[in-house]
């Protein structure tokens, strides 16, 4: 057993415990399909290969849909559990691009998106057997119709990998750089939170601090209205 | 004779423009290329489009311009958080970390990005960026120039005088006061989101009541206009100063009622909603009784008979069109990329003046980014097994699809500089059926009900069917004219709930395929004009590249494609 299955495994009760925090969840997938969107469609744009080009749309098109689906199931969940109209669920579904492709090559690109849809796959089949144990078919099967593309995905992938690279010891290697990579993103992105939460507690000191400021601007600098004159 | 490059980013729509001797040679918008709406990122992709497009190298640049003085930005964020004392605390440690640990940098960011020594890097204030980015591609001589916008640095509404290859500075309105964050506050109130829905607002205005119930009073709360043309806001009702998201505080729903919840369905039948429409029309029309008072005050100051707008608000095309009717001047006129975005074209065209450039000509199309790969969009359109061909005359060829009812997907010239779509990358359809609306709402747009779809019209045409002449600001749809109510029969798809039409008038020289397209509509006996808006799915960029386009085709079940001289028909 995988570390991603044992992990899913362990925290599905955690994950999917009730239709608010199954709504979130399903929300952030929809993100993460959109995000993947946009990387397929600017490595469509980019790769020198028409061939790969109409890979790259299709499979776009495919986490277009995808996105659209999660969106459409978190919003009814939300609506369930009552989830507040302020709630990032109602937002349209928006992600940004980190732009893979530029960053990475096209061919550690294809091995980026081989190993999230072979870890996606590994995931959602969990997901799927809870969901089934649990009596909850119709996310069970939103999840199925998913994993038929996450299938098709994950094999013209590594094809594509193993066809670009020089040899096929040069795609493993790909594919163990990406995962390093990954280890290494997954680790600063951990580092990172945690400043970010260092440098809040010290900003909201320094604000503290500067309190006495506020005073003095607003009497060295009222606000205006009105006309002036440049 | 300067090599110069225009940068706008890091607030919204971020963009890049290049002049080659004082000329614009290229201008591109970064969402059309990183594919995320509205991106405010550092367009470096954009630029290096320009740069690709123009075959100038980074290093080769005499100057890079920046839409904005950095600093004077910081000052103005850091004085509005003491200022604001401790209602800005939630506000504090983000708006830090954004402009210390990014936005002052970016005249840094850019030398090295492009090669450049520091010193050739250089930068303008906001407002005067906008100011240039209308009168100087502008036809007129001598205009005033008005800016309107949230806020650049300090100010959120400026008065200039442009004479010939001179811009000077009048008179300023300072933020917290400002037109676009009272348009903004009132967009997130209607549940829209900011900085994008603001095009919402404007349709919704049309089925609403002006002043119905004493809103016209409740609004003199919010904000008061002056007789020398200046306005107020009335801050308590607003939270722009603390609250960088929302914009309004509970005071404004205490006055107008609870905020309407986003995402939520439209009935404008219900009650409710024709409330909120009420707003939306009342607000519209404060926006344009303030955008008068500023004309006049500019017209005083100048005595100028040229009116230019530039600004975010500059995009609201009803109060253009007011502006033109009521305005007192003889002419106005907006530039197609009027909000932010248009500011790296004015950061460029005032480096270059100063630079010993001369002024340049006139804009007279949008069509200012790259055109598509024709071979590429061959290849890739084969391999995705769609059925595409290739025909001598597509111009015929689009117009026989669009005579026989067909929703086309229309990408042909360079795309487009600014928020419209103007027949470069548009959806085409027959304007006379209201269906066709419907279809298109359907299968594509999922728009909400009350929101227009604009015709495009031969220009000697125009009479015909519209109450009014082509102007200066018709090839680029910044303004409306009335539908001619007997020409009912041929405008059915994009007459507005007031019987406007957001009408593109189209010439040789904006849009030349679109033209060719109406020409050849009008020459196999149909009405030359066509239903007209923009190649994108929901929430998404317009298209850009050929790959855009194409991946357009297979999600949205438009009846054809044309990419250039390409035919894509989708088997029935
Ligand atoms: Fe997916
Ligand atoms: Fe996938
Ligand atoms: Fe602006």
């Amino acid at each position: 057993m995988s570390l991603t299955v044992a992990l899913a495994r362990m925290l599905n009760p955690l994950v999917w415990r009730s239709p608010a925090r199954s709504a979130d969840k399903l929300h952030g997938f929809a993100l993460a399909e959109h995000g993947s969107m946009l990387d397929l469609r600017l490595a469509a744009r980019l790769t020198p290969s028409p061939t790969r080009a109409a890979a790259y749309l299709r499979h776009a098109d495919d986490e277009t849909r995808h996105a659209q689906m999660f969106g459409k199931r978190a919003r009814q969940l939300a609506r369930e559990a009552g989830l507040a109209r302020g709630h990032a669920v109602w937002e349209p579904i928006r992600a940004d691009s980190e732009q893979l492709f530029v960053g990475l090559g096209e061919l550690d690109f294809l091995a980026f998106v081989h190993v999230g849809e072979a870890r996606a796959i590994e995931q959602f089949l969990v997901y799927v057997a809870y969901f089934q144990a649990q009596g909850r078919e119709r996310d069970a099967s939103l999840l199925t119709t998913i994993l038929v593309d996450e299938h098709r995905h994950a094999d013209y992938t590594r094809a594509l990998l193993f066809e670009l690279a020089d040899s096929e010891a040069a795609a493993r290697r790909a594919l163990r750089r990406v995962r390093r990579w990954e280890a290494w993103r997954t680790w600063l992105r951990a580092g990172r939170f945690l400043a970010e939460r260092v440098y809040m507690v010290a900003m909201l000191l320094v604000y503290l601090l500067a309190a006495p400021l506020g005073l003095l601007v607003r009497w060295a600098r009222p606000l205006t209205r009105g006309w002036r004159d440049a | 004779m300067a090599k110069v490059l225009g940068i706008s980013a890091h607030y919204h729509d971020a963009a890049a423009a290049l002049l080659v001797d004082g000329e614009l040679v290229v201008a591109i918008q970064q969402e059309r290329l990183s594919r995320i709406k509205n991106d405010p990122g550092l367009p470096l992709d954009a630029a290096d489009a320009c740069l690709a497009y123009a075959g100038v190298r980074g290093e080769a640049l005499d100057a890079v311009v920046f839409y904005e003085r950095p600093f004077d930005k910081l000052e103005r964020v850091m004085v509005n958080l003491m200022r604001n004392l401790p209602r800005t605390w939630r506000q504090f440690p983000r708006a830090m970390a954004s402009q210390l640990g990014d936005k002052i940098w970016v005249l840094d960011q850019l030398a090295e990005a492009f090669g450049q020594p520091r010193a050739n890097v250089r930068c303008f204030a906001h407002h005067q960026c906008h100011a240039a980015s209308a009168h100087f591609v502008s036809r007129f001589e001598d205009s005033a120039v008005l800016v309107v916008d949230g806020v650049g640095e300090h100010s959120s509404t400026t008065l200039w005088h442009g004479q010939g290859a001179q811009l000077r500075a009048l008179c300023s309105i300072e933020f917290p006061h400002s037109l676009g964050l009272l348009y903004a506050a009132l967009t997130a109130w209607l549940g829209f989101a900011v900085n994008e829905g603001e095009y919402k607002v404007m349709g919704l205005a049309a089925w609403g009541r002006p002043g119905h119930a004493g809103l016209r009073e409740r609004f003199e709360r919010l904000i008061r206009l002056h007789d020398d043309g200046s306005y107020e806001l009335g801050l308590d009702y607003f939270a722009h100063m603390s609250d960088a998201e929302l914009g309004f505080g509970p005071k404004l729903e205490a006055l107008l009622g609870p905020r309407r919840p986003p995402g939520l369905a439209w009935a404008l039948e219900g009650e409710r909603d024709q409330h909120y429409a009420d707003v939306a029309a009342t607000l519209q029309q404060v926006i344009e009784d303030a955008l008068l008072g500023l004309a006049r005050k500019a017209k005083a100051l100048t005595g100028s008979p040229n009116l230019c707008l530039a600004g975010g608000v500059a995009l609201n095309s009803l109060a253009n069109a007011r502006l033109a009717r009521e305005g007192g001047f003889e002419a106005v006129f907006v530039q197609p990329a009027a909000g932010d975005a248009g500011g790296a074209l004015g950061a460029a065209i005032l480096a270059a003046l100063e630079l010993g450039d001369p002024r340049p000509t006139p804009m007279l199309s949008a069509a200012l980014g790259l055109p598509v790969d024709i071979e590429r969009a061959w290849a890739v359109a084969r391999e995705l097994e769609l059925p595409v061909r290739r025909v001598d005359d597509p111009a015929s060829a689009a117009a026989e699809l669009i005579a026989a009812d067909k929703i086309v997907a229309h990408v042909r010239g360079r795309f487009e500089w600014g928020p419209r779509a103007l027949g470069q990358r548009s959806i085409l359809a027959s304007a006379a059926a209201r269906e066709t609306r419907e279809r298109i709402n359907r299968l594509i747009k999922q728009r909400e009900p009350f929101r227009p779809f604009a015709p495009a019209v031969l220009e000697p045409r125009i009479g015909e069917y519209f109450d009014g002449q082509a102007n200066d600001m018709t090839p680029f749809m910044t303004t409306v004219l009335p539908a001619r109510a007997d020409r009912s029969d041929a405008l059915g798809a994009v007459t507005h709930e007031d019987g406007s039409s957001r009408v593109q008038t189209v010439s040789p020289a904006g849009a030349p395929e679109l033209h060719e397209l109406l020409v050849a509509l009008e020459r196999g006996g149909h009405a030359p004009l066509v239903l007209n808006t923009s190649l994108n799915g929901p929430g998404e960029p317009i298209v850009a590249s050929s790959e855009d386009a194409l991946g357009f085709f297979l999600r949205h079940a438009v009846d054809a494609m044309m990419i250039e001289d390409l035919v894509i028909e989708r088997p029935a």
